[in-house]
């Protein structure tokens, strides 16, 4: 009976950061009933619930550098429900292509958008982690699209102080998208 | 609450609007809601525990396919599609290119529990593969005739001095010229064991060396402890596996335990920790159900076992040794 089998979740996820393949396979472990079970589920079908396990583990390890993850289920979970989105609008698409219907122009980039939506849901997900300041100004920005003198005026800083915090926001945002370098498996 | 059936297009058409932002507040409720389960509710829904430990090593084989270094893969988004507010809010332009994956050069075979596969590979020498073992290893050898094994193997390996064949199971490494020799290395077991019917093999980890074996000698690696212990050995006890049968030699309760998990596709669980550190003499033929199994095993160790068929585990408790 290998020690991983004892770790708690934060223990893998700390050691799949740094390429621990043994993590990922205890992580594999723990999860991958649950994560199949959730895709049948949804998609009624035994192949594309496989593939969406193995597309959602599959992309665990291709980001495991850049992700900061808090909880393992809260993520899985997440990365589940926008792998069974893509699922469906995949085999939509191919039935069309199937049928020899004309596809939309928009319809060919659906993939594109779930991803990109999974994106946005994970980057908030970071901009949650960021320290208080940094954050609000983040969130006035991008959320209310106040300027800098608005926000200076509304949070009682001067401007400078602001786009100090906002430079930290996008670094770390940055920073965190620049460590995965494979975003869309 | 979702008051009417959700026919499958409509369900497409809510995930389009999802995905490009055009979405009622009512519609992002109906998604949410098609899509709500409760986690405790949900499984997978077959009993056969066989199916189960092929979907389970299947999954795994196919995942670390695709992990290994030799598959870099680089993908591409172009930014232009991206969702626009993510773009203007971090103002990176950035441009990667996707390329299709190329075929695999590794072939792997996951074999599931109770039954026997023979292999034979690229340079002719054959894998005889037990119940619940994967092997691993390239279509085309090179300089080194290399191959990973999770599980228990018997391997003839055709004499080739120039390409020595290699035998990876966790951390130890197992190098032969050619010669029939078996090894059982289940990741669940607490050893691992390489045991030669003819020929020489050399064993070693990354850092040292464990021992160099000769015909009738077997090897035995405590992963937990990192002791090794070399004996002569029974040849015929080597593999008796291959001709059917379920045989322990002085093995502990652990390790047999192990095997029955492999061969049956249970989990086998001790509840009282200490019966892994009993030594037993036994051969059972490979067809014989696990419940025969398990009553003979009672009768003649004091063991008591319960069965979970629902979840597909045994409990054994007894006697703690040591």
């Amino acid at each position: 009976m290998s020690k991983y089998n004892s770790y708690p979740d934060d223990e893998l996820i700390k050691r799949l950061g740094s390429g621990d393949e043994k993590a990922f396979t205890e992580i594999y472990h723990r999860y991958w009933e649950k994560l199949l079970a959730i895709g049948f589920y949804h998609l009624r079908d035994k192949q594309s619930a496989e593939d969406i396990v193995h597309e959602v583990m599959l992309s665990l390890w291709t980001r495991k550098e850049g992700l900061v993850i808090q909880s393992l289920p809260a993520y899985l979970g997440t990365a589940v429900k926008f792998a069974v989105f893509k699922s469906i609008a995949r085999d939509k698409r191919r039935r069309e292509l199937l049928a020899g219907h004309t596809i939309p122009m928009h319809s060919e980039d659906l993939e594109e958008k779930l991803e990109a939506r999974f994106l946005q849901e994970y980057m908030q997900g970071v901009v949650e982690e960021l320290p208080g300041k940094a954050k609000l100004v983040f969130n006035y920005s991008r959320n209310e699209e106040l300027s800098v003198s608005e926000i200076a005026q509304k949070m009682d800083l001067s401007p400078k102080a602001v786009e100090y915090h906002m430079t930290k926001a996008l670094r770390a945002l940055r920073n965190t998208l620049g460590k995965i370098k494979s975003f869309f498996v | 609450m979702v008051l009417y059936f959700m026919t499958e297009s409509y369900i497409e058409e809510l995930i389009q609007k999802y995905a490009e932002g055009t979405a009622s507040e009512d519609e992002l409720q109906q998604l949410t809601d098609w899509y709500r389960f409760s986690i405790d509710e949900i499984q997978w829904p077959s009993n056969d525990a066989a199916e189960k430990q092929q979907v389970y090593n299947r999954m795994l084989v196919r995942l670390k396919n695709e992990m290994s270094p030799k598959h870099t893969r680089i993908i591409s988004f172009s930014w232009a599609k991206v969702a626009a507010s993510v773009i203007l809010v971090l103002g990176i332009a950035a441009l990667l290119t996707y390329l299709k994956p190329f075929s695999p050069a590794y072939i792997s075979i996951a074999n599931p529990p109770g039954q026997i596969q023979l292999v034979q590979l690229p340079d002719s020498s054959q894998v005889w593969l037990n119940a619940s073992s994967t092997i691993r290893y390239r279509k085309k050898f090179n300089q080194k005739r290399e191959l990973e094994l999770d599980g228990e193997a018997y391997f003839q390996v055709t004499h080739d001095p120039g390409h020595p064949f290699i035998v990876k199971t966790g951390e130890l490494h197992t190098t032969v010229l050619g010669t029939s020799f078996n090894v059982k290395a289940y990741r669940s077991g607490q050893t691992t064991s390489i045991a030669v019917a003819t020929g020489k093999v050399k064993v070693d980890t990354d850092n040292r060396e464990l021992g160099v074996l000769t015909a009738s000698s077997r090897l035995q690696f405590d992963k937990q402890q990192q002791t090794v212990k070399i004996a002569t050995t029974d040849t015929s006890a080597i593999s008796a596996w291959r001709k059917g049968k379920l045989q322990f030699v002085n093995e502990t309760f652990g390790d047999i335990a192990s095997v029955l998990e492999s061969w049956y596709g249970t989990k086998i669980v001790l509840a009282s920790p200490g019966i892994s550190h009993c030594r037993y003499y036994m051969t059972f033929e490979n067809t014989i159900s696990l419940g025969k199994l398990l009553t003979t095993l009672s009768s003649l160790t004091e063991m008591k076992y319960t069965i979970d068929e629902k979840n597909n585990v045994v409990t054994i408790s007894g006697k703690e040794c040591r």
